[in-house]
């Protein structure tokens, strides 16, 4: 849950990227950190990347970012993504503690229909042993990799992974080319702002 | 599981009091109020070497993957932990769901002092999380008249001369 402290005039939100492995949620962050406009270079953290040797996330990346005040509040954005691979399913639960918005970021190739498919699932059961819902939580899908040729259409993956009664936005994106990533963070802190004002804080 | 509540002035400074009091009795260097999901909340002390946002992250995110093997060993909690460095050496202390108190301390000081003295301070700062969550029910921020146009864009790319 997001964290207002009333005495620093600050709000912290998280933000977490989840999706199966290699799908570009590290590129996501690593993008956000390399290309965010700040007007003060501390408003941007340092990325914290936790990997294994082979630059595959053992534990989370996490990038801290300060965007505007609102009513004299400073907004503090984490941004963290979690292990894809499927041998890390209790480090997933440990980074979903607390979680704010999701932005579910799936891989656009054909061959890795599968892997989103039970992605999503896990990240449906993993809410639900931390006793939150889906249905509760802002999140967006983007389909990442649009630039690669072997890739399945958009409609099918919306009615793969957004084949709900409210569907939730969704974006397209190269996110090694950038592309689709600020809309896609965008769209997750305009729908968290919005939920802060439908219950007043 | 009971949120994490909002902090005021009047929580801060009597933390902040707490807190101040804990460093000069154990000798530590740095003590942060940090909540388990890894937000930084309060610290006190020397201004450190290092990010303490970051330390927050990386020490709660710590302790949490601690917490799943008490299931497996059949114990209800574990109340702290501790690493041991040649210059510097960490502990943390469990306050309640939702907080844990971390300490960075020089390796030549006495653990045992530390500890004693963390012991009582994260029971002062419990307590006062704990009027904090009795109040929070008429707590929070008027952002009826924020404009939702304004949460437009929040984040911008950089232009690609820059």
């Amino acid at each position: 849950m997001a964290i207002i402290n009333q005495a620093n005039k600050e709000i912290q939100v998280k933000i977490v990227y989840y999706g199966p492995a290699q799908c570009g949620k590290t590129t996501n962050l690593e993008k956000v950190h390399s290309d965010v406009e700040t007007a003060n270079p501390e408003d941007k953290g340092k990325m914290v990347s936790l990997a294994t040797s082979s630059d595959r996330t053992l534990f989370f990346d996490f990038l801290p970012i300060e965007a505007m005040s609102i009513k004299g509040y400073k907004t503090k954005f984490q941004l963290y993504t979690v292990p894809g691979q499927v041998i890390y399913n209790t480090t997933r639960q440990l980074v979903l503690r607390g979680v704010d918005g999701i932005v579910f970021v799936a891989d656009s190739q054909y061959e890795k229909m599968e892997e989103n498919v039970e992605s999503l699932a896990n990240l449906e059961d993993n809410l639900k042993t931390l006793r939150m819902s889906i249905r509760d939580i802002p999140y967006v899908l983007q389909y990442n990799k649009r630039d690669l040729p072997n890739i399945a259409p958009v409609d099918y993956m919306e009615f793969l992974l957004n084949n709900r009664e409210v569907k939730v936005p969704s974006f397209e994106a190269s996110a090694f080319q950038t592309e689709g990533v600020f809309e896609t963070l965008n769209m997750i802190t305009k729908m968290l702002l919005h939920k802060f004002i439908n219950q007043g804080g | 599981m009971t949120p994490f509540p909002q902090i005021i002035d009047e929580d801060f400074e009597r933390i902040t009091a707490v807190l101040n009091e804990f460093l000069s009795q154990s000798e530590a260097s740095n003590a942060l109020i940090v909540e388990k999901a890894g937000y930084l909340i309060v610290e006190v002390g020397e201004t450190p070497p290092f990010n303490t946002a970051e330390l927050a992250t990386l020490a709660a995110n710590a302790f949490n993957a601690t917490q799943f093997m008490v299931d497996r060993l059949g114990e209800e909690n574990f109340t702290g932990m501790f690493q041991q460095g040649d210059k510097t050496s960490v502990l943390w202390m469990n306050i309640d769901e939702n907080s844990l108190l971390i300490v960075v301390f020089d390796a030549s000081k006495s653990l045992g002092a530390v500890k004693y003295y963390a012991a009582e301070a994260a029971a002062a700062v419990a307590k006062q999380i704990a009027i904090a969550q009795d109040r929070d029910a008429s707590g929070g921020i008027d952002l009826a008249h924020l404009d939702p146009a304004s949460a437009d864009d929040v984040f911008k790319k950089k232009s690609a001369d820059e």
